[in-house]
């Protein structure tokens, strides 16, 4: 069988990639050569009853609807009620292609896989629109709508509301190589290829760029969107893959059967597919597999024995809420599960099988050039979670460096920031004027993994003066207007090559709405956001993610199902050319980028000494960890700017220490520059070289950090007054604290700080 | 360290030093609070006795507000105890701990802003019901410290002035005859002028026997107005006692601004803070 | 062109059954929408199955203790599927809920069409069998009920509403669930009763267009669908915005097949309402942009 799905999220090398392709193939002979017309086996083997065949024809329909869900709504998290209509789409089409235009069955089924694809990026469009719940109902409106208006079109579903097609046979008939399609023992070929071959794709697509680009949408869009992911563009992929699927299942379904009616495909239908996907565990493809074959062994059942006719559809409701309710998992899980139980015998099985495709893909590769530079593409000084092999004497920022490769675009607005690519690029190069020194010897193995951590890090060469150090960011009469409030008024903070700059105020200042403003999360009424002196104030913010800026979150927006590890590769997605077509396919190409994200990846563990973790899930790690691990990823996109939103919240006294250690850590490494936002103003005074303060929208104050400490009208804003000042009569909107309020809480404060 | 300093250990003792411990109202006993996987309280410990006022105070993110909502029952605890009048409240829900006298006006106000101001109240009084109240009484004496509340009876809760607004929050959460008022962020988006008005008619009612607990991100302003006060810093008690005393202390500011940075030509330091350890082990 | 006009007329009377239908189903979602956050995918189900036991009891207890217990049944369903399915998917995503809703929706319709069949029978009524005469259509009395009793059931609801301590609760609790809790409101009870409430809706709704239309395990439980674009119009959190949505769309279900050879169609008003909701939909999707997600 195909390798199963409990490495999801583990991180797989690539390198099995090929040797799963062959998995695949020797799978499909396995199922394919008992049943060849001919073949000599067939005399030995038990031959196999005729419903069975029929049964596992509709088990590998069944499959194939549920990979269509499993990727829209377990893997992208867009929910999708219509799925029937889809299938059902399909098998029209498939009818009209091949009665009015005359295309036999293997040449129509890309086209209807093409025509399914369209309609559901169509209906995907809505989904750009809405999401959750709206988007079921809006799903739900369409089965309908086909239901009772597409589905009754008299030019779609043919005459007498039933669709016929004429039987397609390849081949002479009577001799050994006919294939008459409409005998189910050779159907059954077609599904087994047809299943084999999207299990293939899909599990591909999983562990490529475009599967990482799906886990980060349905985890957080935001996310995904501030590492550079187009989300439009892959929501509408996934609608159009899952289209196409569902299309593929149609056609499937017209051709072995022949005649289609709109019955088959009512709204009901639909919910029985989303049955089989929920009841196989939403997220995973062997799950829908073997739902496929639990559902047509249920038909089966539920046909032959009479006294339960009729409860096949209660059953497979109840089967779905019991799942929902009960173990979300589903049939994946509980894979998963007992593979971990029984480990021995599943690790003795893999070896038996891999070792004689190993060498035979081994073998392959040696023909074939290409495929040979698999193994040296990825000379990665060290291997995750083990550190004996790495080269003395060779640092890992220097290592880092030498392994970025120079990256085009192909998009319009990068195309215009070559040259910012470019500072990026030299931002990067680790500053030969830092010597750094690790406290500890190398005897002690938990110091050293950690070595950033006990770092003495000298002060980092800025220029003294702060007009000379070229900006980089520069967000200048930045105006946020909701409605009629003004949330922001006039605020300018500029971040400078090399900087940390801070960015305070009390709560409910506009902080977060001003970082907002210059990451493009939302529009600023005036003003205007430069990113390496291009003016970005109307860029979309995965645009400006593409050209240079790495953010973090208040809230985390790690993607909860994936480990540290994936987390951290879905951000190499800005530096991957390749396409979805290179991934479904595993070329070459998508194995050789593949390699390179996860030696990008694995050099950022490192250098942040994050190996004990990269494999676990991010559930339930240390918060402090998380927080690291949300600045890893945001290293690992080689952003030249970083922005952390309030990074020590919900961290504690050490943990912040660490976090500030940190930020030092790869500003000296990588002379990245930060602007950090944060309410914990101790923090921000111990690690900045220029703040901004903010309050009630407008700016307070900016300057070097004694400077914000010792000016009253920040002392002020912060701890308040003692008592109601007596120049406030008339100020009765609060606006602004009068600098002349001096008041005797503000004098202590003063005092107490100088 | 400053000698002020005490640890949470010895906080406790000094909170409840200089009250008889009988009379004690409320008494928390080295709660931890998570927010999954997020620990927001470490061993804090508070005492409040009857018609004291007490202030929490501390920087954003300190643990203010979690600290208030365990006690009145929104978040469990998921260590040390909470006693009420000398029951356990310690995990109890909202909902019932209500009914046993404590009133939680919470941060940002948490009207309800699509119905009226009565039925605001109406609200408000939903734990008395049974208790034999008048709930017209009850509404017109709690009306009397706001006189402009009667005015906006049938006006939407949302579209009274912010002022306005918090004075309702305090009025509703008075419609519950409560003998401890926990009050989250008085002032916050209030002028100075309003918010002095509203900590005037706190002070009116404790006088009338209801101790209070404020939560104030303005230090000043809430150790002017308490008896005794308490400061939290990353989830931990780093200071407490008599208002008057922590004003004075440098502890304090530090606690909020950090301390000064380096002046550029010194040997640079790690970017730490010595904020004050806590001598108990955290497990 | 006089017979235009009067096609139109008839299209519009013809409609009044199916307003008060929407308009009960709508206000049930909204509720429901209020209570819990939960777009109810099952609401036509919990309205189909208690029109089925209306008509399976009608020859035992008669047309009206039928309807009773009917409706007994609607609101206790509410409160299984509140406190089985949803309050137990609550803490899981959205996805989850909605599915399980869905799934409350295929177990209902599976159920009845095991039970009952899929032949269209009809329904229990409770109005005499009287039909006026409007242009060329006929009008069934029970028609006319249906309406009065929604606009009457709607009344009754504002008022229970505004007007009660239960009503209280369940405003407080629908608009700020924490607050709700501070106030001692146990906003998981009167989530419940919204949910029984709504049930009762649901079982009135479905038991009156049963009547007037025909009873069909499928067709009637995806009744539901225009109803939700009824509470969209409205705003899914508005009682009148429900009413006025549920006119919107029973008369544009209703005077399609007035407009020529397009509207004629099979199925064009059905076609008509998805691209009503499909705009209703994008307009409003304003309010769920990324920055929303981003959080304060």
């Amino acid at each position: 069988m195909v390798p199963s799905e409990c490495h999801a999220t583990r991180g797989r090398d690539v390198r099995a990639s090929p040797i799963r392709a062959r998995q695949v193939v020797i799978a499909w002979l396995v199922l394919y050569f008992p049943w060849l017309p001919g073949f000599p086996l067939n005399r030995w083997l038990p031959s196999v009853p005729f419903s069975y065949i029929v049964d596992a024809n509709l088990a590998g329909e069944y499959a194939l609807v549920a990979f269509s869900l499993v990727i829209l709504t377990g893997w992208v998290g867009q929910i999708s009620l219509g799925q029937g209509s889809f299938v059902g789409i399909g098998a029209f089409t498939t009818g009209i292609l091949a009665r009015r235009f005359g295309i036999p069955f293997p040449l129509n089924l890309p086209l209807v896989a093409l025509v399914s694809a369209g309609v559901a990026s169509m209906l995907g469009l809505v989904a750009l629109r809405v999401r959750g719940l709206y988007l079921a109902v809006a799903t739900l409106i369409f089965a309908w709508m086909c239901d009772a208006y597409l589905f009754s079109q008299q030019w779609f579903v043919g005459k007498a509301a039933a669709s016929s097609i004429p039987n397609t046979v390849i081949g002479h008939p009577g001799t050994m190589t006919t294939f008459d399609l409409s005998n189910q023992r050779v159907f059954y070929l077609v599904v087994v290829t047809a299943v084999a071959t999207a299990w293939y794709a899909a599990v591909n697509l999983r562990d490529s760029k475009t599967g990482r680009a799906f886990f980060a949408i349905r985890g957080s869009e935001v996310a995904a969107v501030s590492l550079a992911v187009d989300v439009t563009r892959y929501k509408l992929l996934a609608f159009a893959v899952s289209g196409a699927l569902a299309g593929i299942a149609g056609n499937l379904i017209m051709t072995n059967v022949r005649v289609a009616t709109p019955v088959v495909f009512q709204f009901t239908v639909s919910l029985f597919y989303l049955s089989i996907a929920v009841v196989g565990g939403i997220n995973s493809l062997g799950g829908g597999v073997a739902a496929g074959i639990l559902f047509a062994a249920l038909t089966e059942v539920f046909y032959r024995v009479k006294t339960l006719t009729g409860w096949r559809d209660i059953v497979a409701v109840a089967l779905l809420l019991g799942v929902l309710l009960g173990y979300p998992g589903g049939l994946g899980a509980l894979g998963t599960a007992t593979e971990r139980r029984f480990r021995g015998v599943t690790k003795w099985l893999s070896r038996l099988i891999e070792r004689p495709i190993a060498k035979g893909s081994a073998m392959l590769r040696r023909r074939r050039p290409s495929d040979g530079q698999i193994g040296t593409v990825t000379p990665v000084p060290v291997e995750v979670g083990d550190r004996r092999q790495r080269r003395p004497g060779t640092s890992r920022a220097a290592a880092f460096a030498q392994r970025l490769p120079t990256r085009r675009s192909r998009s319009p607005v990068i195309r215009r920031s070559i040259d910012l690519s470019v500072l990026g690029r030299t931002a990067l190069e680790p500053n030969s004027a830092v010597d750094v020194r690790e406290m500890t010897a190398g005897d002690d193995v938990e110091t050293a993994r950690a070595s950033w951590r006990t770092m003495v890090i000298p002060p980092y060469p800025l220029a003294p003066d702060r007009s000379e150090r070229p900006p980089v960011l520069e967000a200048e009469h930045v105006v946020v207007r909701f409605g009629g409030l003004t949330a922001v008024n006039d605020v300018t903070v500029v971040v400078r090559e090399h900087e940390i700059v801070g960015l305070i105020g009390p709560n409910g200042a506009g902080k977060t709405t001003t970082f907002n403003a210059i990451a493009g999360l939302n529009e600023p009424t005036s003003g205007t956001v430069r990113l390496f002196g291009v003016d970005a104030t109307k860029f979309p913010v995965h645009v400006r993610a593409q050209m240079g800026v790495g953010r973090t979150f208040q809230l985390i927006q790690l993607f909860p199902q994936l480990t540290v590890f994936d987390n951290l590769l879905v951000a190499t997605h800005v530096h991957n050319p390749t396409g979805i077509f290179s991934h479904l396919a595993l070329m070459s190409r998508a194995i050789a980028s593949e390699a390179d994200a996860r030696a990008r990846v694995r050099l950022v563990v490192e250098m942040l000494g994050l190996e004990e973790v990269a494999s676990r899930p991010t559930a339930g790690l240390p918060f402090g960890i998380l927080r690291q691990v949300e600045i890893a990823r945001a290293l690992v996109t080689e952003a030249p700017l970083l922005m952390l939103d309030e990074p020590a919240s919900g961290l504690d006294n050490a943990e912040t220490d660490e976090l500030a250690q940190l930020l030092y850590f790869v500003r000296s490494q990588l002379g990245v520059s930060i602007l950090l936002i944060e309410h914990d103003v101790r923090m921000v005074t111990a690690v900045s070289d220029y703040m901004y303060v903010i309050n009630r929208g407008e700016p307070l104050a900016d300057g070097t950090p004694s400077e914000i400490q010792s000016n009253p009208e920040v002392i002020a804003a912060y701890l308040g007054q003692a008592e109601e000042p007596k120049s406030a009569a008339n100020d009765s909107n609060g606006r602004h604290i009068s600098s002349d309020a001096s008041i005797a809480g503000v004098e202590q404060g003063a005092e107490v700080l100088t | 360290m400053s000698p002020s300093v005490v640890t949470t250990e010895s906080s406790h003792d000094v909170i409840t030093d200089g009250n008889d411990s009988a009379a004690a109202l409320l008494t928390v006993d080295a709660i931890d609070v998570h927010y999954g996987p997020i620990q927001a309280l470490r061993a804090v410990s508070l005492t409040i006795g009857s018609g004291e006022r007490v202030a929490l105070v501390g920087a954003n993110g300190a643990g203010k507000t979690t600290t208030l909502r365990a006690i009145s029952g929104l978040l469990a605890p998921t260590r040390g105890r909470i006693t009420f009048d000398g029951e356990p409240i310690g995990g109890m829900a909202a909902n019932k701990v209500v009914q046993r006298g404590i009133a939680h006006l919470p941060e940002g106000r948490e009207l309800f802003f699509g119905l009226s101001v009565e039925e605001n109240l109406r609200a408000g009084f939903w734990s008395q019901r049974r208790a034999g109240r008048a709930y017209k009484s009850q509404r017109d004496q709690v009306m009397d410290h706001f006189p402009i509340l009667r005015e906006r009876a049938h006006q939407a809760a949302g579209t009274l002035s912010g002022g306005e607004q918090q004075m309702l929050g305090v009025a509703r959460a008075l419609m519950s005859n409560p003998r401890l008022l926990i009050v989250d962020e008085l002032s916050l988006g209030l002028a100075p002028k309003i918010v002095s008005q509203l900590f005037d008619i706190l002070a009116e009612i404790n006088r009338a026997g209801t101790a209070v607990l404020i939560v104030e991100q303005f230090v000043h302003m809430a150790l002017a107005n308490t008896d005794r006060a308490a400061v939290l810093a990353k989830g931990e008690v780093v200071l407490a006692g008599p208002s008057r005393d922590l004003l004075a202390d440098p502890q304090l500011i530090a606690t909020y601004l950090g301390e000064q940075a380096p002046k550029p030509d010194e040997p640079p330091r790690r970017p730490s803070r010595r904020a004050p350890k806590r001598t108990s082990n955290r497990t | 062109m006089p017979h235009v006009l009067r096609d139109l007329l008839i299209n519009v009377v013809l409609t009044v059954p199916l307003v008060g239908a929407y308009t009960m189903f709508a206000l049930g979602l909204v509720f429901i929408y209020r209570a819990s956050k939960v777009l109810n995918l099952a609401h036509g189900a919990m309205a189909m199955l208690p029109a089925y036991i209306a008509y399976a009891l009608a020859s035992t207890f008669g047309a009206i203790g039928a309807t009773l217990v009917a409706l007994l049944a609607g609101g206790l369903l509410g409160v299984v599927v509140e406190i089985v399915v949803v309050r137990r998917l609550r803490s899981a995503s959205a996805t989850s809920q909605t599915v399980g809703t869905v799934g409350v929706l295929g177990l209902l319709i599976a159920l009845a069409a095991r039970q009952w069949g899929t032949t269209p029978v009809q329904g229990v009524s409770l109005f005499p069998r009287h039909t006026f005469r409007v242009g060329n259509a006929l009008l069934q009395l029970g028609d006319i009920g249906t309406l009065v009793v929604a606009l009457i059931a709607a009344a009754v609801f504002i008022a229970l509403f505004r007007f009660t301590d239960l009503g209280l609760a369940m405003r407080c609790a629908a608009d700020n669930r924490r607050a709700a809790r501070l106030m001692g409101i146990d906003p998981d009870r009167t989530t419940s009763m919204a949910w029984c409430f709504a049930g009762l809706l649901a079982a009135l709704g479905g038991i009156m267009l049963g009547a007037s239309t025909n009873l069909h395990p499928y067709t009637l439980s995806l009744q539901v669908l225009p109803a939700f674009v009824a509470a969209l119009i409205g705003g899914l959190e508005s009682i009148g915005g429900a009413v006025v949505g549920a006119v919107v769309v029973g008369l544009t279900l209703g005077l399609v097949p007035s407009f020529g050879q397009i509207g004629k169609q099979v199925g064009a008003p059905q076609l008509a309402l998805a691209a009503l909701a499909f705009v209703v939909m994008s307009l409003r999707g304003n309010r769920f942009s990324v920055a929303d997600m981003a959080g304060a």
